[in-house]
């Protein structure tokens, strides 16, 4: 496997790393995704706040994506230039919802990412596009709970997909 | 780099101070296509400058260029205005790309001053073929608007006219504060047009990768102090004095460096630098690029220090 700061993994999904707060921007989101993300979270609303005034700064707690999608959604919808995303939780969780982030025109320096856990990850599977999720390092393999194949967790990370590639493993032999 | 010989098929002197040229090939045959915002560097006499090309950038027959005089500059504008007939043959490059619509944005705010206006004619033509939203701020001196016909019927109602300084930049503050998220912003003016401008939208948060600046002219530099250039690959060491560029030291003893606008802005005379920390001056590289302390462009940047080890 080749460095991963040279692959499309970042380096937060790939080990759990909680970053120096950026304050740069007008308007603020904070997403804290599990109850491992929530301290953190009111950390950086009262540190936003205390740049930018009370209001213009929001924390929206969550289980996990399937709740914060359609939170990230309205926000998205109604947001204007000058707005900032802060995701913190699970790798896997804050991959997938910077993906509904890149995929309505948000870029990389409006970003920014504290991942508390590093050890579920979600593979797109590259035969029949199911997507699984689990345990599973990269470099290792994860039977597709679509089509059944043994897929390799592959060093690519799809921005819009918001999950790692996943192959056949065994395709030469099988 | 490619060489183009063009002829002057239309000259239309009717804007003060600005002329437009149409150029073709003798043959009337096809041209390089080009991205929207790419520019010509039309050898102008003794001097080499860029111009925006406005016309259709898709297989195109001809090349449209608008030209300011500039009574105090270098003289390339001033050839173009007084030696240019119809007729006239020109010689150019073929279209460079340094000002491109971001592929990413779902929307685009564009701000023009005065002749800055050129890259943008050729933006909003591709924006009508894609049915890109686009809003246009175009300030310019009251009888001197050049395109405001073609911006008028290529960006329709998203276009907003301003001949009042005052009144363009209330309504900037506005306009930047209400881009909806996807937005990018393309700038294109005078030096201290675009600096306000890109004041005011980081002011309002937006982010450097939203921001993309066409400049066509540096600001004045000062001398700089002299420093030493050790050149490795040469074995030679040379001295640059105050008001002297590395650029023309490099060339007086024999070093030949590809150049063209010598201000800072093209790249063709990015040198690298093996030692020494260097005072970056163009508009050319990126922060990034400077940062790493690899690289410079000889005709603005300086040693920040005493000295400078160049592979050279």
């Amino acid at each position: 496997m080749p460095d991963l700061v040279h692959t499309s993994v970042p380096s937060w999904a790939s080990a759990a790393a909680i970053p120096d707060l950026d304050v740069e921007g007008r308007r603020f989101a904070v997403f804290a995704i599990g109850p491992a993300a929530l301290e953190l979270g009111r950390d950086w609303l009262e540190a936003l706040e205390s740049v930018v005034g009370p209001g213009r700064a929001t924390l929206h707690q969550s289980a996990g994506f399937t709740e914060a999608e359609p939170v990230l959604e309205a926000e998205l919808a109604s947001a204007a230039v000058g707005w900032r995303l802060k995701l913190i939780g699970p790798a896997d969780d804050c991959l997938a919802l910077r993906a509904r982030a890149v995929r309505a025109g948000l870029m990389d320096d409006e970003i920014q990412v504290a991942s508390v856990d590093d050890r579920s990850r979600t593979v797109l599977c590259s035969h029949c596009t199911t997507r699984t999720t689990s345990d599973v390092g990269i470099g290792e393999t994860v039977g597709c709970r679509g089509c059944g194949r043994n897929l390799l967790v592959y060093h690519h990370v799809s921005r819009r997909h918001g999950a790692y590639m996943g192959f056949m493993s065994d395709a030469e032999q099988a | 780099m490619d060489r183009l010989n063009l002829r002057v098929l239309e000259v239309d002197d009717s804007i003060p101070a600005i002329r437009s040229l149409v150029l073709g090939r003798e043959d009337g045959a096809v041209l390089p296509s080009f991205t929207p915002g790419s520019h010509l560097v039309i050898e102008c006499g003794p001097r080499s400058n860029a111009y925006s090309l406005t016309g259709e950038s898709i297989a195109p027959t001809t090349y449209r260029i608008s030209v300011l005089r500039l009574a105090d500059g270098m003289g390339g504008s001033r050839w173009i205005h007084d030696e240019l007939v119809v007729g006239s043959h020109v010689a150019a490059s073929a279209p460079r790309s340094a000002f491109a619509p971001a592929a990413v944005a779902s929307r685009h705010l564009m701000i023009a001053g005065g002749v800055g206006v050129t890259p943008i004619v050729s933006h909003l033509r591709a924006a009508r073929r894609w049915q890109r939203q686009v809003q246009v701020l175009y300030t310019y001196r009251a009888g001197f608007g050049a395109h405001v016909e073609d911006l008028e019927a290529l960006a329709g109602d998203g276009l907003e006219l301003f001949t009042d300084p005052a009144t363009f930049t209330a309504r900037l503050d506005t306009v930047l504060a209400e881009q909806p998220i996807g937005t990018h912003l393309y700038i294109c003016g005078p030096a201290g047009l675009m600096e306000h401008v890109c004041q005011r939208a980081e002011a309002m948060g937006w982010p450097p990768s939203r921001l993309h600046l066409e400049r066509f002219s540096a600001g004045a530099l000062d001398p700089g102090t002299p420093f030493e250039v050790n050149l490795t690959a040469s074995k030679r060491t040379l001295t640059v004095p105050s008001g002297t560029t590395l650029l023309s030291a490099l060339q007086e003893r024999g070093i030949e460096v590809p150049n063209m606008c010598r201000q800072g802005v093209c790249g063709e005379c990015r040198i690298p630098v093996s030692a020494g920390a260097v005072d970056h001056r163009d508009l050319y590289l990126s922060a990034r690029e400077k940062e790493t302390n690899t690289t410079m462009m000889c005709c603005v940047s300086r040693a920040a220090g005493q000295k400078l080890e160049i592979p050279l």
